[in-house]
């Protein structure tokens, strides 16, 4: 645990020592601002963060692969993963630490939006109903999670960072848009509902929009966790093919 | 083989076994989640919650067979948030019902949805085959009716009036205006045959009407094409006959027994016709008639009962504005909610569809033939909620009306609504009666009705009659419920305009805090509304009560008069005779008069009472005001005039909600009850100035990211 502990932490402090870690954070809060200004700051309209944890997902698109794309890469570019992997700690635990690390960071990422939410308050009479707005944080840690656990894995495959980057950056966009667009194109009828069913499953977006609404659905925090899981054990698998190949 | 190649196949079946295990487990424990999840409502009004009404009525459904609610029609134009936060609430409702009631979101304008909607119309139609034939048969009964009358307009009638009028003219002088009257008629009558042939040929298309191709008849609509017709030829012939009855009558004798023959001839087929519209009248369209006809003209939702036996389920239609995009801006907040009640009141119908019968009773003044539009809000609120009203002008007709053609079997509530009149207001014609006389007339008749056990809306007024130290007319149904209106003296409040000092006599209830029992389901309906009760008057208990009533606590539904600069006014009447728009200028306005008035308000301006009855609870809403409707009325009159205020629009709409809900609740029908409408504050933005606001949008767009990048370069400085 230690070592998982220690890793999480060396890659914290990894990203604050690069200027790429700022200018994430940076990015994330100019998209953020801009969306909280054209969506929930508007004079005599409702006080509330609704529309922009809604497009949570969309907002962590760009700014996530950044994240993720230099957890493993940057090791295996570097060849910095050998004496990694020549360490005590297991494959997975390298993976946890470094998908820790990156989530520590994420949290990082986020927390400056709380001014956001303080502003509304500020401005917001009465004020608004804290309850969605903490719904909606979870949705943003849930959902860039996930997010950091599918950049983590392509991370693991390769050493080109812009590459990883890109990668994780359309398959994220195709874990968000895919199952609405493939759900467009399935024919009318009852024959099809399971394609329906199985696309608005691990559709994304909808998932995302409950948290935004103040609901906290247990089936939605399985679905983030139990993918995020998922993806770090691909990851580790991803890592460990490497003493064989 | 080598070591290294073992290893590696090793490895490779270690590693696939374990991903697909991997994904396996996450597959299965999201299907587990979805089926057992829990949904938690962060939200700190419960928006994302059934409230327990909605939820009982939800329960209530389990074990009925399936209640099916159906949103169809062309849906790409109401917003995705109304829509998701509607599917929510019906998911919801599905879930609560354990099974017993089904939804579906057909949207027309998306491939598909057409053919989905026309099963779905062709099952309803379908359900209703044995009532459709039933009607179908009746229909068909009237349009022969139409034949027969057209035939006979035709052969006997047109003639027969022909000739006597002629006789009539021929033979001397007759009354110039009658004789015109009966020409004009027989002018008319060459087109009745046409018209009638006309109206039956409609029906028949309507009986046969189809929607791409599925065909669903429509009884309802045929009778309504056949009674079009009908009404209007029924009303000449009664106009015909009282013209040539005036020829005859004549001095002189005009016409003589041809005019008389023909007179008696004409009420013969006028009462033939009318009893062929009367049936007409009655005949409702079937509930596939009902979606349909909504469908075609606009995306409704259909709420579809449970069958029972050979009895198929009711079917309602609503426009889907009643459920669905509710609210623009602020109001989408409660966008759910409103689609919640909306919901729950039709589910609570499908299990209990014997809509009340409600009797708008009045006394008011004879206006020259004119009728005092007292009721058209609440007529049209009914109307729309499927209950039948009556109105019973006590000035006209004395007698109470015959409610056995709406229920023959006596198993619907029915629910009577009286306004007390004004009894300070003089006779305005020979024909008329003083206030005082309508007073009585009424209080005879509604405590008539409550002695009997009727459930009884009543409106009370300020009165003159304690002052002489008679008890006020309403005081005979108040009184078996052990209350009474002490109706001497008006609730008023004194307010400045600068240095001006006005009585205001408009007061604004507020739902009792002490409401509970009898009176709690109709306050909890309207709390948080501004209800309007102008000249109010006192509600007070007058102990002890005959048979038994409940009388306290809880009588109280809501209240006026909480704070400084109320009291009760006893020499109320000259400033009731200065014009409304006048009473802000008075010089002297109504002030407090510590040896007549009385201060320590609230007062009860609404009050609800229950008392055994006959086989169920006798039930009796009081409110302290006769122009607490005809405010609502007036305000829907201001509106087409442009005057109304936002303010009034709310009052009068709250007014309207009182009056529904405590039908309701009197019909017996506590599910059908309104829930807690009570107005949450929205937490909205506040107005910003324009360069504050800029300042705002730079801060959190560009300020707060360069502060990022300024603490990052701190950061690398610091740490070398």
């Amino acid at each position: 645990m230690s070592v998982i502990l220690t890793i999480a932490r060396r890659e914290v402090a990894s990203f604050f020592r690069l200027p790429v870690g700022w200018v994430c954070v940076a990015l994330f809060m100019f998209l953020a601002g801009l969306l909280m200004v054209t969506t929930s700051l508007t004079p005599d309209q409702p006080a509330s963060m609704r529309a922009f944890f809604a497009f949570a997902g969309w907002l962590l698109m760009p700014v996530v692969p950044a994240v993720s794309m230099r957890l493993i890469s940057e090791e295996l570019r570097s060849g910095t993963i050998e004496p990694l992997m020549t360490s005590p700690a297991s494959d997975l635990g390298i993976v946890v630490g470094k998908y820790l690390g990156g989530l520590i960071f994420l949290a990082v990422l986020i927390l400056p939006t709380a001014t956001h939410a303080a502003v509304l308050v500020w401005v917001s009479d009465p004020a608004p109903d804290p309850g969605p707005i903490v719904s909606g944080y979870l949705a943003l840690m849930l959902v860039g999670g996930f997010y950091l656990s599918v950049g983590l894995l392509i991370s693991t495959l390769t050493g080109n960072q812009t590459l990883a980057y890109v990668l994780a950056f359309f398959s994220i966009l195709g874990l968000l848009a895919g199952p609405g667009l493939l759900g467009a194109l399935i024919p009318p009828g009852e024959g099809w509902s399971w394609a329906r069913e199985v696309l608005a499953g691990v559709a994304v977006n909808p998932r995302a929009a409950d948290f935004s609404r103040g609901v906290v659905d247990t089936s939605h925090v399985v679905y983030f966790v139990s993918g995020s899981a998922l993806f770090v054990v691909l990851s580790a698998l991803a890592l460990a093919s490497r003493r064989w190949r | 083989m080598s070591t290294r190649s073992t290893g590696r196949l090793r490895f490779g079946l270690v590693a696939g076994v374990v991903g697909l295990a991997s994904i396996v487990s996450a597959v299965l424990l999201n299907v587990l989640a979805s089926s057992f999840s829990r949904r938690f409502d962060l939200t700190a009004t419960g928006e994302h919650q059934l409230s327990p009404r909605s939820r009982a009525i939800a329960s209530a459904l389990s074990g009925g067979g399936e209640a099916t609610i159906a949103v169809v029609g062309d849906l790409s134009g109401i917003d995705a948030a109304s829509k998701a936060s509607v599917r929510d609430v019906l998911e919801r409702f599905a879930a609560e019902s354990g099974g017993s009631a089904s939804w579906s979101m057909i949207d027309v304008g998306r491939p598909g949805g057409q053919e989905r909607a026309l099963g779905l119309l062709g099952e309803l139609a379908g359900r209703d085959a044995a009532v459709t034939r039933d009607r179908e048969r009746v229909v068909r009964g009237v349009m022969a009716v139409c034949e027969r009358a057209a035939a006979d307009a035709e052969e006997s009638l047109i003639p027969g009036v022909s000739r006597a009028l002629t006789l009539a003219g021929d033979r001397g002088v007759t009354p110039a205006r009658a004789l015109a009257e009966a020409e004009r008629m027989l002018l008319e009558m060459p087109s009745w045959p046409r018209q009638l042939r006309e109206a039956a040929r409609r029906a028949e298309g309507e009986l046969a009407r189809a929607e791409g191709g599925v065909v669903i008849p429509a009884p309802g609509a045929a009778a309504r094409v056949m009674a079009s017709v009908l009404g209007p030829v029924a009303s000449a012939l009664v106009r015909l006959e009282d013209s040539l009855r005036v020829i005859d009558a004549a001095p002189g004798g005009a016409g003589g027994s041809e005019l008389a023959a023909a007179a008696e001839a004409i009420r013969a087929r006028r009462e033939f016709i009318d009893a062929a519209s009367e049936t007409a009248l009655s005949i409702k369209p079937t509930g596939s008639e009902s979606a349909a006809e909504v469908l075609r003209v606009t995306a409704a939702v259909l709420f579809v009962g449970p069958t029972r036996g050979d009895e198929p389920g009711l079917v309602r239609a609503l426009p889907v504005e009643a459920v669905l995009g509710a609210g623009v801006g602020a109001g989408r907040a409660d966008a759910r909610r409103q689609a919640e009640v909306v919901i729950a009141r039709e589910l609570a119908r499908l299990t209990n569809p014997k809509t009340p019968i409600v009797v708008l009773a009045g006394c008011e003044p004879l206006l020259g033939g004119r009728r005092l539009r007292m009721y058209e809000n609440a007529k049209r609120r009914f109307a729309s909620l499927g209950a039948d009203v009556v109105e019973w002008d006590l000035m006209r007709d004395p007698t109470r009306p015959d409610l056995t053609g709406l229920n023959p079997s006596g198993d619907r509530p029915v629910v009577w609504v009286a306004r007390f009149p004004d009894n300070a207001l003089p006779a305005t014609s020979p024909d008329d009666r003083p206030g005082i006389e309508r007073a009585r007339m009424m209080g005879a008749a509604m405590g008539a009705l409550a002695r009997e056990g009727a459930s009884l809306l009543v409106s009370v007024g300020a009165s003159i009659v304690p002052i002489s130290k008679e008890p006020d007319p309403a005081d005979a149904v108040l009184g078996l419920f052990g209350l009474r209106a002490a109706s001497d003296r008006v609730v008023m409040r004194e307010d400045y305009d600068g240095p001006r000092r006005m009585a205001r006599v408009d007061v604004t209830a507020d739902v009792s805090a002490g409401a509970i029992g009898p009176a709690s389901a109709i306050a909890d309906s309207i709390r948080g509304l501004p209800i309007r009760i102008p000249w109010a008057v006192p509600i007070e208990g007058s102990a002890p009560a005959e048979g038994g009533a409940t009388i306290a606590p809880g009588w109280e539904v809501a209240t006026a008069g909480r704070g400084a600069g109320w009291w009760l006014e006893s020499r109320w009447r000259p400033f009731r005779q200065i014009p409304r728009a006048e009473r802000d200028f008075v010089k002297d306005p109504p002030a407090f008069n510590e040896n007549e008035d009385e201060r320590g308000g609230p007062w009860c301006v609404v009050a609800a009472g229950e008392r055994p009855g006959h086989g169920r609870a006798q039930r009796l809403v009081v409110v302290g005001s006769n122009e607490w409707l005809v405010f609502a009325e007036s305000v829907e009159e201001m509106r087409r005039q442009g005057q109304a205020s936002l303010e009034d629009f709310a009052a009068a709409g709250a007014n309207v909600q009182l009056l529904e809900s405590a039908v309701y609740w009197l019909a017996g029908q506590d599910d059908l009850v309104g829930q807690g409408a009570e107005a949450r504050a929205v937490a909205r933005v506040k107005p910003l100035e324009p360069g504050r606001l800029l300042i705002l949008q730079v801060i959190l767009i560009a300020g707060l990211p360069a502060c990022v990048l300024l603490l990052g370069v701190l950061y690398r400085v610091a740490t070398g």
